[in-house]
């Protein structure tokens, strides 16, 4: 493992690597990236062995268009938006997101909360979230997408994008609140 | 633009956030990777299925090409073995072009150089009437250098052993050219003598062979394989190379040989009746100033 760690040091060299179909380069990659990814569509599928499924199909996605990476910006970013993609195409395939408006409630406020809540307690709280909520919150707060490119990419208005994410936040927020009364 | 506490809490412990994958995903990986591997290796194999006719079609073709390839080139060696007897047949010829060019050689020399005589030791082999007339020719020219000496007639065996060693003495001709040039006046005399003794003595069909010892065989020979290559040279010339040849020896006044290259006359010939009509006129012009001139007298 180590030996394989230390052939490719730059991430363009390993993405050169891969170019060239090389199975080593290729386990690489997947050791180099798939924890990080696997939170990444974790955060979207809601689930862990799907996740999993989900990042396989990701790094085969990533090996068949490999050749499309220009070399400029981070190969990390590329490989995590064809993940994200991946993810997305996943949740549409079982036609996971049905926004529930019913489900909304007001809008939270600017309270601030605790930094000490683990990033598996958070994850727990997006996985508990509706799929659309989910998909736009993990979008618009956690991958920088504007409301704009989170409408191309499901297919929805900017208005819904916006509702969406306001909703989400307000659930978070309100699970927020339970989680820190329950731990203190 | 300020972020919301809930995104900026999300995305501070999100945005790196790893979850170990488990070891049965990163067997499905492998299994994903080969198997993908697998698919490329035989949609390679897919694409041309029929792979194994190709290459049978190529197999044949390249055994005709080889085969033509080699056919065009035992043939090349066929042509060049029945051309290479036609050259060699000049080389091969006996004693008649041999002891011509020795005559002609012996004109070319000059007897006055006088230089220390060189002998070889050569046998010529006189067969036939050509090969006497060839033989008397060394006796045509009042300057025809000398033979030291001319030995007695050899046996039969002799005879063909000398046959089958014909090329050498085209070899050695040109040095015996040479050798003779090299004679003294004297041995020119003696030469011819017993040349004219070789006709009188020695009939029709038998050997003659003479025997001349060499001194100094290699310093002899470079002169006249040069002299003959120049000459080579200056025979292979066409007759333009000549002409410009003597055109630049006149460019740089130098003496002009055109009789050299077949040129008879230098200067053009007139054709009289060019300036027939003009000499006419010239002529009853005179006339008439002859006639005016008597008549003022």
């Amino acid at each position: 493992m180590t030996r394989i760690l230390s052939l490719f040091t730059n991430e363009y060299d390993l993405a050169r690597a891969v170019q060239r179909q090389d199975p080593k380069a290729q386990t690489r990659l997947y050791e180099k990236f798939a924890s990080k990814m696997l939170a990444v569509c974790n955060r979207y599928v809601g689930d862990k062995m799907e996740a999993e499924d989900v990042m396989i199909e990701g790094f085969m996605k990533i090996f068949d268009k490999i050749d499309q990476f220009t070399f400029q910006g981070s190969f990390e970013g590329w490989v995590r938006r064809i993940m994200i993609n991946e993810a997305l195409m996943y949740v549409r395939g079982k036609k996971m997101i049905a926004v529930d408006l019913e489900y909304a409630i007001e809008e939270p406020n600017d309270a601030a909360f605790s930094t000490d809540l683990e990033a598996e307690d958070l994850m727990r709280l997006i996985e508990q979230l509706p799929e659309g909520y989910r998909m736009v919150f993990n979008l618009y707060a956690i991958e920088g997408y504007n409301h704009q490119e989170i409408g191309e990419l499901l297919g929805i208005s900017e208005g819904t994008s916006k509702s969406q994410l306001s909703r989400a936040r307000a659930i978070l927020q309100t699970k927020l609140m339970k989680l820190e009364k329950s731990v203190i | 633009m300020k972020k919301h506490p809930i995104d900026e809490l999300f995305a501070r412990k999100l945005a790196e956030h790893r979850q170990e994958p488990s070891q049965k995903a990163f067997e499905k990986f492998q299994a994903r990777l080969q198997e993908k591997q697998a698919r490329r290796r035989g949609g390679v194999l897919a694409m041309n299925r029929n792979w194994g006719y190709y290459a049978a079609a190529a197999g044949i073709i390249a055994a005709l090409t080889i085969g033509v390839l080699s056919q065009r080139n035992t043939n090349d060696i066929v042509v060049a073995d029945t051309e290479k007897p036609k050259t060699g047949v000049p080389v091969q010829k006996p004693a008649s072009p041999i002891t011509q060019d020795n005559s002609s050689q012996i004109a070319q020399t000059n007897i006055e150089d006088k230089k220390e005589l060189n002998t070889v030791r050569q046998a010529l082999s006189v067969k036939s009437a050509n090969d006497i007339v060839a033989a008397k020719r060394f006796n045509v020219p009042a300057k025809a250098p000398a033979v030291k000496e001319i030995a007695s007639p050899i046996d039969e065996g002799s005879i063909e052993a000398i046959a089958l060693n014909k090329p050498e003495e085209v070899q050695t001709n040109p040095l015996q050219a040479e050798i003779l040039t090299s004679r003294n006046t004297t041995d020119v005399a003696t030469y011819a003598d017993n040349n004219s003794s070789i006709t009188n003595k020695y009939n029709p069909g038998e050997t003659v062979v003479v025997v001349i010892t060499p001194i100094e065989e290699t310093a002899v020979q470079a002169p006249v394989e040069t002299e003959t290559m120049a000459e080579k040279a200056e025979k292979e010339k066409s007759f333009l190379a000549k002409l410009y040849g003597e055109y630049k020896h006149f460019k740089y006044g130098e003496k002009v040989d055109l009789k050299g290259i077949g040129v008879k006359d230098a200067m053009a010939k007139v054709d009289d009746n060019l300036f027939k009509e003009e000499r006419e006129d010239v002529r009853d012009f005179v006339q008439r100033r002859i006639g005016r001139m008597q008549k003022r007298e």
